[in-house]
């Protein structure tokens, strides 16, 4: 079944389409709602929402742009209302002084999903919603500043800080993927 | 081992996070999008459009509505204001306007009070000119043999009054 024809199946209602366009974009869509939010379960309470919302949304796909960018920006929707429940976008602030970021270069090249969990986790919910809508899903500032109510200083702000905190991280703390490395390195 | 900034390790590594979900997640959805169809059947495109169309029809109704009662308000209230006194049954005359002296309270009211064989024709309103008020008689002022005014007559005094 090509993406037209699943496409046009779900515009139908049809349930076989809907199961196929699930399938298809699960798995990505699940990795996007734990970047934002630290419990899995949360995750895929996330997930059963934004896919109700694509099945019942989807006449409002027109075809121009990608499937799953549109499914993707449902999906970071739900998790920053999901965030805005739970208030835990508040206390986003923005910094005075000039943080020097262009010097520190990280040591590691290749990071494993549990790293990015893990790293993302020790990231204040300001700094990490920011840096995965610029980094990750290569949102302006002026439009995180709209979807967060948030000025733009702050936005860039917040992002200058989330950048600090993982490039000490990395630098600094075991995390885990680091040990696995380390133990394999011993090994050979 | 080659440096990265922390920007491209994330966006070069965001892959690995891709991971299926649990059977129950899928569940969850079906049964969800099966609520959602048996509560609400989904309108065809062709009731969608008659819906459309309807919404337009009953905006364009709710203004002709309100065009409507603003067009008849307006006119009642015009039509009321010459056939008001003409169904009271009072007289519609004018009074001259003056300063008084300090006289007692009757003699307020016996300048006030025009005596019955002394009553004039209306005269029209002189525009600009402030010395003059309209006032409506009671019974008590209004003689017996003056006949109550019919609206014809009312109507040609706010012809004249207007200047029509």
């Amino acid at each position: 079944m090509t993406e037209h024809e699943y496409i046009q199946a779900c515009q139908q209602q049809q349930p076989l389409g809907q199961r196929i366009v699930y399938e298809r974009y699960a798995p990505t869509m699940l990795g996007v709602c734990r970047r934002y939010l630290n419990r899995t379960e949360d995750a895929e309470d996330v997930l059963v929402e934004s896919f109700c919302k694509v099945f019942q949304h989807i006449g409002q796909y027109t075809g121009n742009g990608s499937f799953e960018g549109w499914i993707r920006r449902i999906v970071v929707n739900e998790c920053l209302m999901f965030l805005r429940k739970q208030h835990a976008l508040r206390n986003a602030y923005e910094i005075q002084e000039n943080i020097d970021l262009h010097t520190d270069q990280n040591i590691v090249s290749e990071l494993a999903a549990q790293d990015i969990l893990y790293l993302l986790n020790q990231l204040p919910m300001g700094y990490r919603t920011v840096f995965n809508l610029y980094v990750l899903e290569g949102y302006k500032h002026r439009e995180i500043a709209e979807l967060m109510d948030i000025s733009i200083n702050t936005s860039k702000s917040q992002l200058i800080l989330a950048k600090k905190r993982l490039q000490e991280l990395l630098q600094h703390v075991q995390y885990p993927g680091a040990k696995e490395r380390a133990r394999r390195a011993t090994l050979d | 081992m080659k440096n990265k900034d922390v920007f491209d390790l994330f966006r070069e590594n965001e892959h690995k996070l891709a991971e299926q979900p649990g059977p129950a997640v899928w569940s969850r959805v079906a049964q969800r999008m099966q609520a959602v169809d048996t509560e609400q059947p989904r309108p065809s495109a062709h009731r969608l459009h008659v819906r459309q169309v309807g919404r337009v029809f009953a905006l364009a109704a709710a203004i002709a509505l309100v065009l409507g009662l603003a067009v008849s308000f307006l006119w009642v209230t015009d039509t009321s204001e010459d056939s008001l006194a003409a169904l009271q049954g009072n007289v519609v005359e004018l009074e001259e306007l003056a300063l008084l002296p300090t006289p007692a309270a009757e003699q307020v009211t016996a300048a006030a009070v025009v005596p019955a064989a002394q009553s004039q024709p209306a005269r029209p309103i002189r525009e600009g000119v402030a010395g003059q008020r309209l006032v409506v008689r009671t019974d008590a002022t209004v003689p017996a043999t003056v006949p109550p005014p019919t609206g014809d007559t009312a109507r040609q005094e706010r012809s004249q009054r207007v200047g029509r």
